[in-house]
């Protein structure tokens, strides 16, 4: 550091102000000498007045204003010393800005490029979403031909589009085949919604119709990984499920597919406007509209639920029963794309927000500490002539660095967060994966804590200079230690409740995710292995070609070794319900129309119960003998028994199934979950694949040991009956099943870790404050102890003032937790809000944590030694 | 030596340095012999405020230095007063005369 210290302090002017300094001593020694003194006393007599040469010389230097950077680089000099000097104050500090700054703009980037960013559509405030809700089958989706009566609403919509999300084709050609999630959509959807392709044009009317030559738009993410990013690939050919499409246009980069942003491939629906009729099959499709500049939400509704009714009054009765009690459903799109997760952010967000605030309110604390042990130091410097302005800045310069570093930590943190927050986070958080760090955010979250570090960071130079500065320098005592330890307590108990609140609600959250991992889905995923296997309908247009190859497949993969049970299914348990179901007893009079419940049609293999172990109740199970041209046999589930026969044996019963004849109850299996496992189970039948065979079927396999071991057997089994069929979503049950609970553990992790932090920090300012106050309290302490006071009496004395504190923390904890835990209610699951078990539980641990760390404090006052504290400077 | 009492001495200690130096040029030791013998001993300067103001007042241009043989025939630095420096001294003591003739009054007043 020398060389820069010359550098900055200016050789030359340093050698003149030592012979200016030389100078006026030899002559004072000389005046001395003349007067008649020995030449060795009067040297050291000048000496003696002319004190600390260099002590003189560095105030002569700073009465000079030099320049800014030179007193800059000193500041710098002096604060990297006083901060090595202090390095557990330095490390608490920076670790707990960064950890406040990093964890805060971590968590609002992603919520705010969840929440707040617009979606990715012109004037996305108009776009609506349009569903018809049936509160009895929990589904919301248009009927096709509803949606061609909405389409001619232009009182209220500009236009209306119909999509469907959740479509699958499997790309071959070039590479191996890649099945590639599709949006189907009418011609218009671009429209609707305002997006232009990149590349090429949208659809035509013509396009979109039945039996019109094959067209589609790739994706942004779609065109660079399988086409390199070809900008001729407009006007060429793909295969898509072995038909050849013509690529029309790529859309554009920030374009998203609504309710499935993973879409890469879009294809037009091809809707039919016909006459409903139960012969004909009836499509179900979403809608998104576009209002009117001037409609309402509310205006709209009324006028959709006015057309319905007339509508659907004209429908074959089996619809129309279908239709009773279904009401309109308009919502902002922007609310039904994200509105699911929205609570939830907004509560971790809520969270994160008071883990910054008691970062900072630790970091006042720190400082406040710090700057009482410093008023010394600082009395002393403004004595020998260093003027306040100076001082400010010298601890202003110590602040900044501290500042400098924690944000540095801060970001890097902040960085990581984000990325591991995008891959670990559950999926239905929108635009997840888009996420970036919110340098706006960052900047918000270290001015607050720079703000509240500087604040109190410069408050003991004020104190400073309020005071005598002789008294300070004699006393050890502080004439301002009383009004800081009031503001001390003051900060303690804050960071105190607030952090009881934010461990109440993680304790909650964890205990409902404990109680949701303790429901019994109804099945044994362990070692469970699906895939799922769609065949093109142009190449198997019969039901009977779909079955002979599904019973192939079932056949093969059960004959290899390591399997011990295969089975097939049209839907898994725990992925949503099927299609509700019109079911009616067969003995009883029709049942009053909107009174039945819905009911799900499980289409399932027999080896479907024995690949997921579950079990059998009454009567039998399907089997090999329920075969295409056996009598309609079916077996139902413990719920539909409920429903449909309480108190009766059901065996043997008839029932009708839609329109799809009489059959009769053969068994009845346990309830296995259908849709998450927190939601009641649904009535539900499970009909014979033989009978019910569709072109997208899953496959279930158990193994003997690793299941996803067997899976390039699966493969080849699959490849060498139809070397173009792909398996895809692969994935074991236990994954299916811990994936359900995705979002309630990152909820309950992301909130347990904030928790954590904020104990931590409450726990670091109990113990600054009752580190002070011993420090402040010793030669009280020494005194009580010379008069005869016990050990255990001081331990005592502090440990009461440490808990008086806590226990003042908490009582407010507990009070605000009671008020803001009723927020959770929605995310609970068998869980209250106000449960005891956690409120007691989590007021004890922290308690248990101000304890311990008020007794380190408390022990080292215990262990004070009476005759140093007297002596004590 | 509380803090109000320090910093009239310094204000003052800058008038009194100007009106020295504004005699002809002088070095840093002679100023404060000057300032003991005229003040019949009264006022010690200690080099610990000499220096630091003299540098001070330099550093605002109420003072040039430069280098000269001193009467002891050795180098030393030689304050002269500048034309700034000339205007803030008068300044002071158009100040410092209402000052003490107001801190008389209130003396003689208030007996």
């Amino acid at each position: 550091m020398h060389w820069l210290r010359r550098f900055f302090q200016n050789e030359k002017s340093e050698k003149q102000l030592d012979t200016e300094l030389r100078f006026h001593m030899e002559r004072q020694i000389s005046d001395y000498v003349a007067a008649g003194m020995k030449p060795d006393e009067a040297r050291r007599r000048a000496q003696l007045e002319f004190g600390g040469l260099e002590a003189i010389k560095q105030q002569t230097r700073e009465s000079r204003r030099g320049n800014l950077l030179e007193t800059s680089f000193l500041d710098l000099r002096y604060a990297l010393r006083m901060l090595r000097k202090n390095p557990a104050f330095t490390a608490v500090a920076v670790l707990t800005l960064a950890l406040g700054i990093g964890g805060t703009s971590a968590v609002f980037s992603i919520v705010s490029s969840a929440l707040l960013r617009p979606l990715p559509y012109h004037r996305p405030s108009e776009l609506v979403w349009v569903s018809d809700e049936n509160p009895r089958a929990h589904m919301s989706v248009v009927l096709e031909s509803d949606y061609f009566a909405y389409r001619k609403l232009n009182d209220v919509f500009q236009d209306a589009a119909a999509y469907e999300p959740g479509e699958t084709h499997t790309l071959t050609g070039s590479e191996d085949a890649v099945r590639l999630s599709a949006g189907a959509v009418t011609y218009n959807f671009l429209d609707v919604l305002g997006v232009q392709p990149a590349l090429g044009r949208g659809f035509l009317p013509e396009e979109d119709r039945a039996g019109a030559p094959h067209s589609a738009l790739l994706t942004d993410v779609c065109w660079r990984q399988h086409f390199s990013a070809d900008p001729a690939i407009v006007g060429r050919s793909i295969v898509l499920d072995n038909e050849s499409y013509s690529v029309l246009g790529v859309l554009p980069p920030q374009f998203e597919f609504p309710d499935n942003p993973r879409v890469e491939v879009v294809v037009p629906l091809a809707l039919q406007n016909q006459e409903i009729s139960i012969t004909k099959p009836m499509r179900l499709v979403r809608v998104v509209a576009r209002l009117r500049p001037a409609t309402t939400v509310a205006a709209a509704i009324a006028y959709l639920d006015a057309t319905n009714q007339r509508v659907w009054a004209g429908y074959p009765p089996m619809f129309a029963e279908m239709m009773q009690g279904v009401r309109a459903q308009v919502i902002p799109m922007r609310e039904h794309l994200v509105g699911k997760t929205q609570p939830a952010l907004l509560i971790l967000l809520g969270a994160i927000a008071s883990v910054l605030l008691i970062a900072c309110l630790n970091i006042a604390n720190l400082q406040l500490a710090r700057g009482v042990s410093r008023e010394k130091e600082i009395a002393i410097r403004g004595a020998l002539g260093a003027d306040r302005s100076r001082l400010l800045r010298q601890l202003l310069t110590e602040n900044l660095i501290i500042s400098f570093a924690g944000g540095a930590g801060g970001l890097l943190l902040a960085s990581w967060l984000v990325g591991v927050l995008r891959t670990a986070g559950p999926a239905d958080i929108p635009h997840l994966a888009a996420s970036q760090l919110n340098l706006t955010v960052f900047a918000f979250a270290l001015i607050v804590s720079l703000a509240a570090g500087v604040l109190f960071g410069l408050a003991p130079v004020f104190a400073a200079f309020r005071v005598p500065i002789v008294e300070t320098i004699r006393e050890s005592g502080a004439p301002t230690g009383w009004k800081v330890s009031r503001a001390h307590n003051f900060l303690t108990v804050v960071e105190l409740s607030a952090a009881l609140v934010l461990f109440i609600g993680a304790g909650l959250l964890t205990r409902s995710f404990v109680q949701l991992t303790s429901v019994p889905p109804g099945f044994d995923a362990n070692g469970v292995l699906t895939a799922q296997i769609s065949l093109p309908i142009n190449l198997y247009r019969t039901q009977e070609q779909q079955l002979a190859f599904f019973r192939s497949v079932e056949e093969q993969v059960a004959a290899l070794p390591g399997i011990e049970s295969a089975g097939l299914a049209n839907a898994l348990p725990l992925q949503g319900f099927n299609l509700g179901t019109l079911v009616q007893r067969d003995d009883l009079p029709a049942a009053p129309q909107g009174t039945l419940p819905a009911t799900g049609a499980g289409v399932v293999s027999p080896g479907y119960f024995s690949a997921l172990h579950i079990r059998l109740l009454q009567g039998r199970l399907l089997d090999a003998n329920d075969s295409r041209d056996a009598p309609n046999n079916l077996v139902v589930n413990e719920a539909f028994i409920r429903h449909y026969f309480p108190n009766e044996n059901a065996l043997a019963k008839r029932l009708k199934v839609a329109d799809q004849g009489v059959w009769t109850i053969v068994g009845v299996v346990e309830d296995s979950k259908q849709r998450g496992l927190a939601a009641d189970v649904e009535p539900e039948i499970f009909v014979p694949v033989e009978k019910w065979c569709s072109a997208e079927m899953t496959l279930l396999l158990r193994a003997h040991g690793d299941s996803m071991a067997l899976l390039p057997a699966v493969r080849s089994v699959v490849s060498h009956l139809d070397k173009n069929l792909p398996l895809f979503d692969v994935q074991t049950m236990d994954d299916l099943l811990k994936g359900g609970l995705a979002s309630q553990r990152f909820n309950a992790s992301l909130l347990g870790v904030f928790a954590l932090f904020a104990v931590f920090l409450a726990a670091i300012g109990i113990y600054g404050v009752l580190s002070y106050s011993v420090h402040q309290r010793v030669r009280e302490v020494g005194i009580r102890m010379a008069l005869g006071a016990e050990p255990r009496n001081v331990l005592w004395m502090i440990l009461a003032h440490g808990l008086s504190l806590a226990a003042t923390g908490l009582a407010l904890g507990l009070v605000g937790s009671f008020a803001l835990t009723r927020l959770l209610a929605s995310m609970l699951y068998r869980v209250r809000p106000a449960d005891p078990v956690t409120f007691v539980g989590v007021t004890l641990a922290l308690l248990a944590v101000a304890v311990a760390a008020c007794w380190i404090p408390a022990r080292r006052a215990m262990r004070v030694d009476p005759m140093v504290a007297l002596r004590y400077e | 030596m509380t803090q109000e009492k320090s910093e009239f001495l310094k204000g003052t200690l800058d008038m009194l340095i100007l009106k020295i130096v504004a005699l002809g040029p002088i070095h840093g030791y002679a100023i404060s012999q000057r300032i003991q013998q005229i003040s019949k001993e009264f006022f010690q300067v200690p080099q610990g405020s000499l220096y630091p103001a003299l540098h001070r007042l330099e550093d605002r241009r109420w003072l040039s230095s430069d280098w000269r043989e001193s009467e002891t025939g050795r180098e030393a630095k030689f304050y002269t007063l500048t034309r700034k420096g000339r205007k803030q001294l008068e300044t002071e003591l158009v100040y410092w005369e209402r000052l003490s003739d107001a801190v008389a009054l209130i003396l003689r007043t208030a007996e």
